[in-house]
């Protein structure tokens, strides 16, 4: 199996099957124009981050291929504890989402912000976004 | 910045997601949430991205939820009409709230036009429900808002049992019925849904009292819609309905007919 190289933000070196780092669109066009010989950087992602792409993307082939006994409970617990995060994380999800564009996760992490904003009364939705703006800085 | 930390375009994709019954929740979060919200194009990309919901409109009586003794109208009365909202997609059904300009005997005017532009609701003309007077009002429930707000009223005589059809997606058309004085009418007015604007269109070449509106979508043949106004009888020939219809293309302003229906 083909390996790809993906360098995080820090400079931590990803090796990762290629099948895996197509499901990244921004990588899939990377590798049709500089080819695998060296490794992809990604400036925009951290270590914590990719990892967590990562792992979204192997379970979800996993849960894909044919003799995968993954029900769809299983598929929707483990999306639901995968977006069980604090908003600071769940932002920097949803901006890696999009930088890679990853369809299905930008999808899930978006859909995971819409319902934040869908419970909660107008007063609580601001001060949500804004005291994690305060965290981060 | 609609939401700090992230990017316009994927902070817009976070809210497009959000279903509509909480945006009038979320126009309270801050004036930059408020005007997108309410604009055109919040509406049109979530129609793009798929999140908009098809609902059905129905009009009908809606009987207090109170005791058994009190849930009978007086004799003689009317109960309450008010508007139901089913979603296909969720299979549940939900009620849009009375207008509350018309009191307590409150819900909808009867004998209305009912129309949906985009995510407006408009109801238009019909009795008061209290006096039973034609009324030339236009109500607008915005669900953006989930609120109740007026339009311009209808120009020249109060119709009753008219066609009314939403036709496009800026458009609702009236025609036919009959003025206050059970004259049947041929005159035809366009509602302009964005410059909250009425417009005279041609005659039809009958009167229609009791008519239908209908909507001719035509986009398969790359053509505008078309407005149709079926059947109706004029003030000689009370209750005989007739066999025909016509067609107004508003395009060119030219009624087309259909006989022998």
């Amino acid at each position: 199996m083909v390996k790809v190289t993906l360098k995080s933000a820090e400079g931590d070196v990803f090796e990762v099957d290629e099948e895996l780092a197509l499901e990244s669109l921004m990588v899939k066009n990377m590798i049709e124009d500089v080819g695998l010989d060296s490794a992809i950087s990604l400036p925009n992602v951290s270590s914590t981050i990719l990892a967590k792409v990562i792992e979204y993307i192997k379970f979800h082939m996993d849960a894909q291929k044919d003799g995968s006994k993954k029900t769809s409970e299983e598929i929707k617990a483990f999306d639901d504890d995968f977006v069980n995060v604090g908003i600071p994380t769940l932002f920097e999800m949803v901006l890696a989402s999009n930088y890679l564009n990853v369809k299905s996760l930008l999808s899930l992490t978006c859909n995971t912000v819409a319902n934040m904003i869908k419970t909660k009364p107008p007063a609580e939705v601001k001060e949500m976004f804004t005291s994690a703006k305060q965290a981060k800085a | 910045e609609l939401i700090p930390g992230l990017p316009f375009d994927v902070a817009l994709h976070c809210l497009v997601r959000v279903p509509h019954t909480s945006h009038p929740q979320m126009q309270r979060v801050c004036r930059e949430w408020e005007s997108l919200i309410a604009s055109p194009d919040f509406y049109a990309l979530r129609k793009k991205c798929a999140t908009t919901r098809s609902a059905i409109v129905v009009a009908q009586a809606h009987k207090s939820p109170k005791s058994p003794e009190e849930q009978q109208p007086p004799k003689g009365a009317l109960p309450p009409f008010g508007l139901s909202l089913y979603y296909p997609s969720s299979r549940s059904w939900e009620r849009i709230p009375p207008i509350p300009e018309l009191g307590d005997h409150g819900g909808i005017p009867l004998f209305s036009g009912i129309a949906a532009v985009e995510s407006k609701l408009f109801i238009v003309g019909g009795w008061n429900p209290s006096s039973f007077q034609a009324m030339r009002s236009v109500f607008v429930f915005d669900f953006s808002r989930g609120a109740w707000s007026r339009g311009s009223d209808m120009p020249g005589a109060a119709r009753s049992f008219f066609a009314c059809c939403a036709v496009g997606d800026d458009s609702i058309f009236v025609a036919g019925g009959h003025d206050e004085s059970k004259n049947a009418l041929r005159s035809c007015d366009r509602y302009l849904v964005r410059e909250d604007r009425w417009e005279a269109m041609p005659d039809m070449t009958q009167e229609r009292d009791e008519s239908r509106g209908i909507a001719i979508d035509r986009s398969s043949q790359r053509l505008g819609p078309k407005f149709g106004v079926v059947s109706g009888y004029g003030s000689d020939s009370q209750g005989e309905f007739s066999r025909s219809a016509e067609f107004l293309d508003p395009a060119t302003g030219k009624w087309s007919r259909a006989e022998d229906l």
